[in-house]
């Protein structure tokens, strides 16, 4: 476990480098620094006639906006100075005074006295401002980069609900949820990890609904990070879920506001990671797992029946081909008689034995799969005809296969994708193959007994303190969970948030005025 | 933890079990079985003391049929079944025999019928070892049909039926009939297994083949274990009566002259064993709900009056009433067996009647006396003008 030792020590603190009153030195220092760093530009000027006072931005360009720059640093800087030049008495006092309230027309400006911090803000876009004779820089805000226009995520869609999806910046992401939420106890954490890569990360989460006990775990994991880089969500999640050798997700992830504020209104928390558009959810459990958004913008009686159909449908994702081995291999009896004749029939010359059959189709659909993803989207559904269609007839006509195994296995693969969680249903596909031997050494009894497996890890697995299973493992109160699991209660009968979560408000419907009441005295 | 998990997966690898993973195909599905008693055929025993030996260990003929599978899956041809046929000293024996010439392993799991010839039915030793042997295997369901043909089974099985695939198949649709009729008695197996264990007599369907068809119809009596006589197609449907295993049927009686049957739609049957001044009754209380289905063309209002009605409830129910009791003493007099399961009735609910006449039972049994109380009630008189 050396690995994880080394990775959750704890931070050492940074030193602070001064910076001097000598310009000179100032900028020396930061070329020094960013020595080979092409793309931050330099650019010094005098604006004084007698070229006494050396002025010097630096910015790293591609990630800063130039325009900013031009139109109300560099311009109202020159302006600035021709003023000064007329009363040459305020120039030594008043200077930086005059530069910070008057000069520089920018939204957000600060002063800094730590050399690392102004390489920091170089680096994340952020704008230095160089002044003569004077030991602190200003940092001007002048973040600005392309980035992609918001559009529908394209593995959570909704025929009914918003289709606004995350895109790469993280402070577009965080605006897609304060428009949801317009709350001042909605709170939006920030803070950096990645020794090398600098990630900005954002807790987010609704003061008052929150457990603060999840709330503490979640930043005590975070904390203790000590990685390099960054460079997806995946990669939180990776460290600091509670089960790494669980094939189950146990912290979900979606590209929706939508979802994530609601989340949020549950009490859970979220995370969002700057360049990725996948946002993390804590804690997660199967229930959320298995939620879509949409059951909760449609009407509760088809809400529900979609509900039981997701559930019915991960029973036959997981199920589907290991009974198959196991019925035709082992317990033809349990088939109704003229059933068993046909599949008898249909199994006639087959040259492989039903579990090498259904290993070849299971695997080959998998292949399937996995090519469409990579190729892009016109050629991936060329891929599928291919497969799915011409292989699958090809393969029943010359007789390696029996028709019904491609039945079988296409009524897998539709019933894996209702799963609206993509890490969540690569588990259960997995856990497919691992099922599938299992019925081909002992039949229906590897499948009972891999299932209590399963079911055994899944009652121990925990995710930030909260029971995996729950509501189906209930204590005393998390039953009344159940009003939102196989069916979705009408609105009006969801007066509590979910109890998993044990937080002390639990109030979703009621008075507001009281509501408010009720978060100040959690407080 | 390594080597632990190691040796897990190497144990998988060592078990060489897996007896009874058997491809599908591989299987052969016996739809039907005829077990037969092996007769010697006197011509064909040869002098040599080998073959003499050989000769004397058969006993059984049996005949099983399975579906042409590939003919159901539209992917062979060839005849619809294949039936195969062998000799043996037990019925293990002729299995094992059968599976090495039919070269697939023999599933009882979806056979619908077993047909026991009748002169095996006659004989109790047979007839006991075949049962044990069919209580024994674990691969026969309990909700199949035991039966006994005239004649022998080996036809049954051969019978060549028109539109059907396989015989067996053809007899789990007869079966199906009995809600339909009583005349196909409603005893499965698992029924026979039981009545024998319990008061060592049941019936079992009997099975009457012609050239291209199958009749279930009627009944055999066992007692003891063999095959003692038959019952007609109309002492069947009272005898369900008795069992409370009545499910339709059809009750025909005349009044002035006009011929009523009545289709019956729900019965029940309580039946009570109790003792009286020293004389064991058996009274069945049946009520029967029917439907008038006929009756006279143009005889304008009579079926709607109530009076009417009752009458031919009173003298329909008498005419049960009469039947039943006729065919409890034929019970009583000519086979002597206890088909009602009366004996059992007071092992269970009387003990201490029962600890008195257990011993004497079969004297005892041809003795009682026998009430039958019916009431039927018509429900519905069809559409009438």
């Amino acid at each position: 476990m050396s690995f994880f030792d080394d990775l959750f020590k704890p931070k050492e603190e940074k030193v602070k480098v001064p910076i001097k009153e000598d310009y000179q030195k100032n900028l020396d220092t930061i070329k020094e620094i960013l020595k080979n760093c092409d793309d931050v530009i330099y650019r010094e000027f005098q604006p004084m006639k007698d070229k006494k006072m050396n002025f010097a931005v630096v910015y790293a360009e591609g990630i800063s906006n130039k325009d900013l720059l031009q139109e109300y640093v560099l311009k109202s800087l020159m302006l600035l100075s021709s003023d000064l030049l007329k009363e040459p008495r305020l120039m030594k006092e008043k200077l930086y005074e005059e530069i910070k309230k008057q000069s520089i027309s920018v939204a957000d400006i600060k002063e800094i006295d730590d050399m690392n911090e102004a390489i920091d803000s170089i680096l994340c876009g952020d704008t230095v401002l160089i002044v003569d004779k004077w030991d602190k820089f200003f940092v001007i805000a002048s973040k600005g980069w392309e980035f992609r226009s918001i559009s529908e995520p394209s593995t959570e869609t909704v025929i009914r609900g918003s289709r606004e999806g995350f895109v790469e910046t993280l402070r577009i992401n965080t605006a897609l949820i304060r428009r949801r939420i317009r709350d001042p106890k909605f709170k939006i954490k920030q803070m950096q990890i990645g020794e090398r890569s600098k990630t900005d990360i954002a807790i987010l989460y609704i003061e008052g609904i929150v457990n603060k006990d999840i709330l503490k775990e979640v930043e005590k994991r975070l904390y203790e990070i000590k990685i390099d880089a960054i460079l997806e969500s995946g990669y939180i999640e990776q460290l600091i879920e509670d089960e790494w050798k669980s094939p189950f997700p146990q912290i979900q992830n979606t590209q929706r506001p939508d979802v994530v504020s609601a989340a949020l209104f549950e009490g859970r928390i979220a995370m969002i990671i700057d360049n990725t558009p996948v946002a993390l959810l804590i804690p997660a459990t199967i229930v959320a797992l298995l939620q879509s958004p949409e059951d909760y913008n449609e009407r509760f009686l088809i809400a529900s029946a979609l509900r039981i159909l997701r559930f019915i449908s991960i029973v036959f994702a997981l199920f589907l081909p290991s009974l198959y081995i196991a019925i035709t291999s082992y317990h033809p009896g349990m088939l109704p008689t003229d059933l068993a004749l046909y599949v008898a029939g249909s199994r006639m010359n087959v040259p492989f034995p039903a579990f090498i059959e259904t290993f070849i189709m299971e695997a080959s659909l998998e292949l399937l799969r996995e090519a469409g993803v990579r190729l892009p989207g016109a050629i991936g559904s060329t891929i599928g005809i291919v497969g799915g269609l011409v292989l699958g007839q090809a393969a029943v006509q010359a007789g390696i296969v029996s028709p019904l195994i491609v039945i079988v296995v296409a009524l897998t693969a539709m019933a894996a994708y209702t799963t609206p969680n993509y890490s969540f249903a690569i588990a259960f596909r997995m856990l497919r193959f691992i099922l599938m031997i299992l019925a081909g050494i002992f039949g229906l009894y590897g499948i009972i007994l891999g299932m209590i497996v399963i079911l055994i890890h899944l009652c121990n697995l925990k995710s930030f303190g909260v029971p995996y299973l729950s509501p189906f493992v209930a204590t005393e109160t998390t039953w009344k969970d159940f009003k939102d699991v196989f069916i979705r209660v009408p609105l009006q009968f969801m007066k509590k948030r979910p109890e998993f979560l044990h937080r002390k408000n639990n109030d979703r419907l009621k008075n507001p005025k009281s509501a408010i009441e009720e978060d100040t005295e959690d407080e | 933890m390594y080597k632990k998990i190691l040796l897990c997966i190497m144990s998988i690898l060592l078990m060489t079990g897996c007896w009874d993973k058997i491809e599908i195909e591989k299987r052969a599905f016996v739809a039907i079985v005829g077990i037969d008693k092996y007769e010697e055929d006197k011509k064909n025993i040869i002098e040599t003391e080998e073959k003499n030996l050989d000769q004397i260990k058969n006993r059984y003929v049996v005949t099983v049929s399975s579906p042409n599978t590939g003919l159901l899956a539209q992917k062979g041809e060839g005849d619809p079944k294949y039936v195969y046929s062998t000799v043996g000293d037990n019925l293990e024996e002729v299995l094992d025999e059968l599976e090495t010439r039919t070269g697939r392993t023999l599933n009882f799991r979806h056979t619908q019928a077993i047909v026991l010839g009748e002169e095996l039915a006659k004989d109790e030793t047979l007839v006991r070892e075949s049962l044990d042997n069919i209580e024994r295997s674990p691969g026969v369901g309990r909700k199949i049909y035991l039966m006994v043909t005239k004649g022998k089974a080996q036809d049954v099985v051969n019978a060549k039926i028109k539109d059907e695939l396989g015989t067996g198949l053809f007899i789990r649709e007869i079966m199906r009939r009995k809600k339909i009729t009583p005349k196909i008695p409603d005893a499965d197996l698992g029924y026979v297994l039981r009545s024998l264990h319990e008061s060592r007599a049941a019936i079992t369907p009997r099975m009457i083949v012609s050239e291209d068809e199958i009749k279930v119809a009627g009944s055999a009596v066992f007692k003891n274990f063999k095959k003692i006589g038959w019952l007609g197609e109309q002492e069947t449907e009272k005898m369900m009566f008795m069992l409370n295993k009545l499910n339709g049927g059809i009750l025909n009686t005349t009044i002035d002259n006009i011929r009523i049957p009545l289709q019956v739609t729900d019965s029940k049957t309580k039946m009570k064993v109790y003792e009286k001044n020293g004389q064991i009754y058996t009274s069945f209380d049946i009520k029967v709900e029917a439907e008038l289905s006929q009756h006279l063309f143009e005889v304008r209002n009579q079926p709607l009056d109530d009076g009417y009605l009752k009458r031919v409830e009173k003298i329909a129910s008498k005419e049960l009433d009469i039947g039943i009791e006729t065919l409890y003493k034929k019970i009583q007099k000519e086979f002597q067996a206890d088909l009602v399961q009366s004996g059992e009735y007071l092992r269970k609910y009387e003990p201490n009647i029962w600890k008195r006449v257990e011993k004497d039972w079969n004297e005892i049994f041809p003795k009682t006396q026998v009430k039958v109380n019916s009431e039927i009630i018509i429900r519905r008189i069809g559409d009438t003008q």
